[in-house]
C-alpha cells in the first residue's frame, strides 16, 4: 500500500475533526448540565422530556389549587364549629326555658336567642378573601340577610346551592364548598320521572309535605303538564292543615334534553331550584328538581326533605314568641336539635372534603417527585461520567497531537 | 558502430534523466495540491542499431508521462458528493428551523400547558383579577411564541432562496470554467500532446460539481467530458448551457436559464435546499397553521358559551379574534378588561364551569385525533428526527467519502519518500550517464594520441 504524506495529513485531520466534535459535545453538556439542548439531540427523549414538562406543570397547578382550596374549606369548617357551638348555647337557652325553672322574664331569653341569630347570620356571612363561604358561585353577594320588612331571613340570591369545583387531578373535579343551600335552607327535592308518553295536556302530579318556621306542616302539590315535546308547565301550591290554599304559583317551559331526558332549562334559564318565599305562612324553602328525569315510562317521583326550615327564621320565631311571653314550642326545640345534627353532618361532609384534599396533597407530592426524579434522568447531564468523558476525549485529543507532531513531519529528507 | 555511438547513448541517458527528474520534481512541488495527481516517467529504448547479426543499443529516452489516476474512483466520489452534501445541507437548513423551536425549555409546549393550567387557577378564584390577567398573558405568550416560530420558518424562506442562486453562480462559473478546460484539452489531445494537468483542474471542477448538484458526466473520445446537471445538458466540448433558479408560485426549480427545462435534482446540496423550500417548509407550516385553528375554534367554542361577570354580564364572546399567517389574536376586550373573560355558565360570578372546561382541552383530542401537545410534539419530534437522520446519513457518507478519499491519495497522491528515491535514482543514472562521457572522452584521446 502506498502511503502518500497527504493521506497521513488527511487521516491525521479526520480524527482531529472526530476527537474535537466528541470534545464539543461533551462540553456543551458540562455547560449547560442538560443532555438535551434541543430536539435533535434525542428526538424521543425530547418528547419524553415535553410531555413530562407539560405533567410537572399540571401538578403545580393542582398544588395550588388543592392548597387554595384547603384554606377556604377549612374557613368553613372553622365557622361551621363555631355556629355548633352558638347552637349549643341556643340548645341549652332552651332546655333552661323547658325545665319549669324559668317561668318569668323570657325577654332576657328572647335577647339571648337575638345575639344567637346575630352571631349564626354573621357567621353564615363568612367571607374567604373576598369571597363569602356559603354563597354558592355569587360569592361577592352576601348571601343571607333580613327582607326588606326587617322580619325574615332570607337567600339573596338563586345560586347559593351552587357547588363551588376545582380540579385537583387531571380526572377529580372536587367540590370545595359547604353551599348556603344545603347548609341553611330548606329544601324540598323530588326524584324521579315524569312521563313523555302521557300526552299534552295531561297532568302528572306530585305531592308532599313541608313546614313553616314554627313547624307546622302544609302540603305541596306539584302538578306538571306537557305542553309540547320535552317541554312541561309545572304548577305548584300549597295547602295548610285547614286545606287553605296559601300559595298558587304557575312555572313555565320546563324543558328536558330529547336525549339524556335531563332538565336543560327552566323558564329559558339554566338553573334548576325554585325558591318559594311566603311572609304571611312563614314559608321559606327551596324545590329542586335536578333529580327529575322526563322517562317512557308512568311518572314516578320521590320526594326529601332535608330540613323543616331554615335556622335564622326559626330563632326569629323563638325569639318572638320570648318576647311575646310565650315559651317555644316542643316542634320549634325539635328543629333546632335537628339543625344541630344537620350543621354536624355538613361539617363532617366539609371534613371529608378537607381529608381528601390532603390526600390528594400528598399524592401531587409523590407525582411532583416521581416526575422531577423522571425528568432528570432524561435530561440531567451525570456529571462525574460527563467529567470522565471530558478527560478521556482530552485525553485522545492529546495523544493525537502528539503522535502526529512526531509522524507527520519525518520523510526521507530528513536523512538525505 | 563507434566510439561517437558511446557519446549519444549517454547523451540520451543524460537528456531522459533530466526529464525524468523534472516529473520528479514537479510531483514533489505539487505534493500539497489536492487535485494534482501523481506522474510517472516511462523509459524506453531508442530504436537498435542492426548490425548483421547483432543488434546494439542507441540509448533510452523518456517514453511518456503517465498521469496515474483511478477512474472509478473518480466516479464513486462524485456520486457520494452528491448524496452528502445533500443529507449535510438539509441537516443544517432543519438545525437552524429546530433552534426557532427553543424546546424542550423556553418552547410553546411549555406555553400551551400554562395557557391551560392558567384557566384551571382561574377556576379556583373566578372574580379574581390577577388569575384573569393571568390567562390573557399567558395567552400572549403563546401567541407570541407561536408568531416567532411561523415567521422563523417563513423567513428561512428567502435565505434559502439567496443561497440557491448563489449555488447556481457558482455551478454557472464551474459549467463556463469546464467548457474552456474541455477546448483545451480537445486541443492539446488532437495534437496528441500530453494534457495531465488540465485533467486534473477538470476532475476537480467536476468533484466541486456533483457537490451542488447530482451530474452525469461521460468522456468521449477526444477525452472531453459531457456533463449533464440533473438530466439537462449543461457542457461539453463546443458549447455550455447556464443555470438559473425560477419561484413557480409556491415553489423553487433549477431551470436552464431563459429555457423551459427544469433539472430533476436528486442530490447535492442545491437539491436538499430546494427539498426543504419546496416539501419540508410547506409541511410545518401547514402543522403550525392546523394547531393554532384547532386552537382557536375550540377555546373560542367554549367560551363563547361563558358569560362575562361585567354588568350586564354577556355572552358570545370570542377568546381568540382571529388567526392568520401565524398571527393568533386575542380578543381586544379581553386584554383591556380581563373581567370580559367569559367563564361563568350561568352568569354568576362564582361560577367557573367554562373555565374547567377549557383547561380540559389539554387532555382532549382535538386534532387528528390527538391532542394539541400531541401535535406539536410530533411536529418537533418530526424535525428533530429528520435532523438526526440526515445527520446520521451525512456521517456515514463522510465515512464513505473519507475512505474514497484515501483510495485516491493512495492511488494518485505524491509520497515525498518515493520521489526523493527517485530522484537519488535518477540522480545517480545522471552521475553513471556523465561519467560514461568522460569514459569516452578517455577513449577517444587514447586512440586519439595513437595518431
Amino acid at each position: 500500500m502506498r502511503i502518500p504524506d497527504s493521506l497521513l495529513q488527511t487521516n491525521f485531520m479526520n480524527n482531529l475533526y472526530k476527537s474535537r466534535t466528541d470534545l464539543a459535545k461533551i462540553q456543551t453538556q458540562l455547560a449547560t448540565q442538560s443532555k438535551v439542548n434541543k430536539p435533535s439531540d434525542n428526538p424521543l427523549g425530547n418528547a419524553r422530556i415535553m410531555r413530562m414538562q407539560e405533567q410537572l406543570s399540571s401538578v403545580y397547578t393542582y398544588q395550588s389549587n388543592v392548597s387554595y382550596a384547603q384554606s377556604i374549606i377549612d374557613d368553613s369548617i372553622l365557622s361551621m364549629e363555631s355556629m355548633s357551638i352558638e347552637i349549643q348555647n341556643v340548645q341549652s337557652y332552651l332546655t333552661q326555658l323547658n325545665s319549669g325553672i324559668v317561668n318569668d322574664d323570657l325577654s332576657s331569653f328572647a335577647e339571648s336567642i337575638d345575639a344567637s341569630l346575630e352571631i349564626m347570620l354573621d357567621l353564615a356571612n363568612s367571607e374567604f378573601n373576598g369571597q363569602y363561604n356559603f354563597a354558592g358561585t355569587e360569592g361577592n353577594l352576601k348571601p343571607f340577610s333580613y327582607d326588606s320588612a326587617n322580619n325574615r331571613v332570607t337567600a339573596n340570591s338563586d345560586h347559593i346551592g351552587n357547588d363551588r369545583v376545582v380540579k385537583i387531578s387531571s380526572n377529580i373535579t372536587q367540590k370545595i364548598n359547604i353551599t348556603g343551600q344545603e347548609l341553611f335552607q330548606s329544601v324540598f327535592s323530588q326524584t324521579g320521572n315524569l312521563d313523555a308518553t302521557a300526552g299534552v295536556g295531561v297532568p302528572q302530579v306530585n305531592s308532599g309535605t313541608i313546614y313553616d318556621s314554627t313547624g307546622n306542616e302544609y302540603t305541596l302539590n306539584l302538578s306538571y303538564s306537557m305542553t309540547a315535546d320535552n317541554t312541561y308547565n309545572l304548577n305548584y301550591s300549597i295547602q295548610d292543615s285547614d286545606g287553605d290554599t296559601v300559595v298558587d304559583e304557575n312555572v313555565n317551559d320546563i324543558v328536558f334534553n330529547s336525549l339524556t331526558g335531563e332538565i336543560e332549562s327552566i323558564d329559558g334559564e339554566k338553573f334548576t331550584n325554585i325558591h318559594v318565599v311566603d311572609e304571611t305562612s312563614k314559608l321559606d324553602f327551596m324545590i329542586e328538581l335536578s333529580g327529575t328525569t322526563e322517562q317512557n315510562s308512568a311518572a314516578s317521583f320521590t320526594n326529601n326533605l332535608n330540613q323543616k326550615a331554615d335556622i335564622f327564621n326559626v330563632l326569629i320565631d323563638i325569639r318572638d314568641s320570648l318576647a311575646n311571653g310565650e315559651k317555644p314550642t316542643e316542634e320549634q326545640v325539635e328543629m333546632v336539635n335537628d339543625f344541630y345534627q344537620h350543621l354536624l353532618n355538613k361539617s363532617s361532609k366539609a371534613g371529608g372534603i378537607s381529608n381528601k384534599l390532603q390526600a390528594q396533597e400528598e399524592i401531587l407530592i409523590n407525582q411532583e417527585v416521581e416526575l422531577s426524579n423522571l425528568l432528570s434522568l432524561e435530561k440531567d447531564v451525570d456529571m462525574y461520567e460527563a467529567l470522565m468523558n471530558l478527560e478521556n476525549a482530552q485525553y485522545y485529543l492529546d495523544i493525537s497531537y502528539k503522535i502526529s507532531s512526531t509522524i507527520l513531519p519525518k520523510s526521507l529528507v530528513d536523512y538525505m | 558502430m563507434g566510439i561517437n555511438s558511446v557519446f549519444s547513448i549517454a547523451k540520451s541517458s543524460l537528456f531522459a534523466h533530466q526529464q525524468a527528474l523534472a516529473v520528479t520534481s514537479a510531483n514533489l512541488a505539487n505534493a500539497n495540491n489536492p487535485a494534482y495527481s501523481r506522474q510517472v516517467s516511462t523509459f524506453g529504448t531508442l530504436s537498435p542499431d542492426n548490425r548483421g547479426a547483432f543488434s546494439f543499443g542507441t540509448g533510452v529516452e523518456v517514453q511518456d508521462v503517465l498521469r496515474i489516476r483511478n477512474n472509478v474512483t473518480d466516479v464513486q466520489i462524485r456520486n457520494n458528493n452528491q448524496s452528502y452534501y445533500d443529507a449535510e445541507k438539509r441537516s443544517t437548513v432543519l438545525s437552524q428551523i429546530e433552534s426557532l423551536f427553543s424546546e424542550p425549555d423556553y418552547g410553546l409546549s411549555n406555553m400551551m400547558a400554562e395557557f391551560f393550567n392558567s384557566w384551571d387557577e382561574l377556576a379556583l378564584d373566578p372574580t379574581s383579577i390577577t388569575l384573569r390577567s393571568d390567562v390573557i398573558q399567558s395567552a400572549q405568550l403563546m401567541s407570541e411564541k407561536i408568531n416567532s416560530i411561523y415567521s422563523g420558518i417563513t423567513e428561512t424562506k428567502p435565505s434559502i432562496q439567496a443561497e440557491a442562486n448563489d449555488i447556481v453562480q457558482n455551478i454557472n462559473s464551474i459549467v463556463k470554467q469546464l467548457n474552456t478546460v474541455n477546448k483545451q484539452i480537445y486541443d492539446a489531445t488532437v495534437v496528441n500532446s500530453n494534457a495531465n494537468d488540465l485533467i486534473d483542474t477538470r476532475d476537480s471542477l467536476l468533484e466541486e460539481l456533483s457537490k451542488y448538484v447530482n451530474i452525469n458526466v461521460s468522456i468521449d473520445d477526444n477525452n472531453v467530458a459531457n456533463v449533464a446537471i440533473g438530466g439537462v445538458f449543461a457542457v461539453d466540448g463546443l458549447s455550455y448551457k447556464q443555470f438559473e433558479i425560477i419561484r413557480d408560485s409556491d415553489s423553487i426549480g433549477l431551470y436552464l436559464e431563459g429555457e423551459d427545462a427544469k433539472a430533476s435534482l436528486s442530490g447535492g446540496s442545491l437539491n436538499g435546499l430546494i427539498d426543504i423550500y419546496n416539501n419540508d417548509i410547506p409541511e410545518q407550516i401547514d402543522a403550525i397553521d392546523n394547531l393554532a385553528n384547532a386552537l382557536m375554534e375550540n377555546v373560542n367554542s367554549i367560551h363563547k358559551q361563558g358569560f362575562t361577570i361585567t354588568d350586564p354580564s354577556l355572552t358570545g364572546i370570542d377568546f381568540f379574534t382571529n388567526y392568520e399567517n401565524g398571527n393568533l389574536e386575542i380578543n381586544e376586550d379581553l386584554i383591556d378588561d380581563p373581567f370580559f373573560l367569559a367563564i361563568s355558565e350561568d352568569g354568576t360570578n362564582g361560577n367557573n364551569a367554562i373555565a374547567i372546561q377549557i383547561a380540559e382541552l389539554k387532555n382532549s383530542n382535538l386534532l387528528n385525533g390527538k391532542t394539541l401537545s400531541e401535535n406539536y410534539s410530533e411536529l418537533v419530534s418530526g424535525i428533530a428526527n429528520e435532523i438526526n437522520l440526515q445527520y446520521q446519513n451525512a456521517e456515514s457518507y463522510s465515512l464513505v467519502l473519507n475512505q474514497l478519499e484515501q483510495t485516491k491519495l493512495e492511488y494518485s497522491g505524491v509520497s515525498t519518500d518515493e520521489e526523493m528515491m527517485n530522484v537519488m535514482k535518477y540522480q545517480r543514472s545522471y552521475d553513471a550517464a556523465a561519467k560514461l562521457i568522460t569514459v569516452a572522452d578517455e577513449l577517444m584521446e587514447t586512440l586519439l594520441t595513437l595518431v
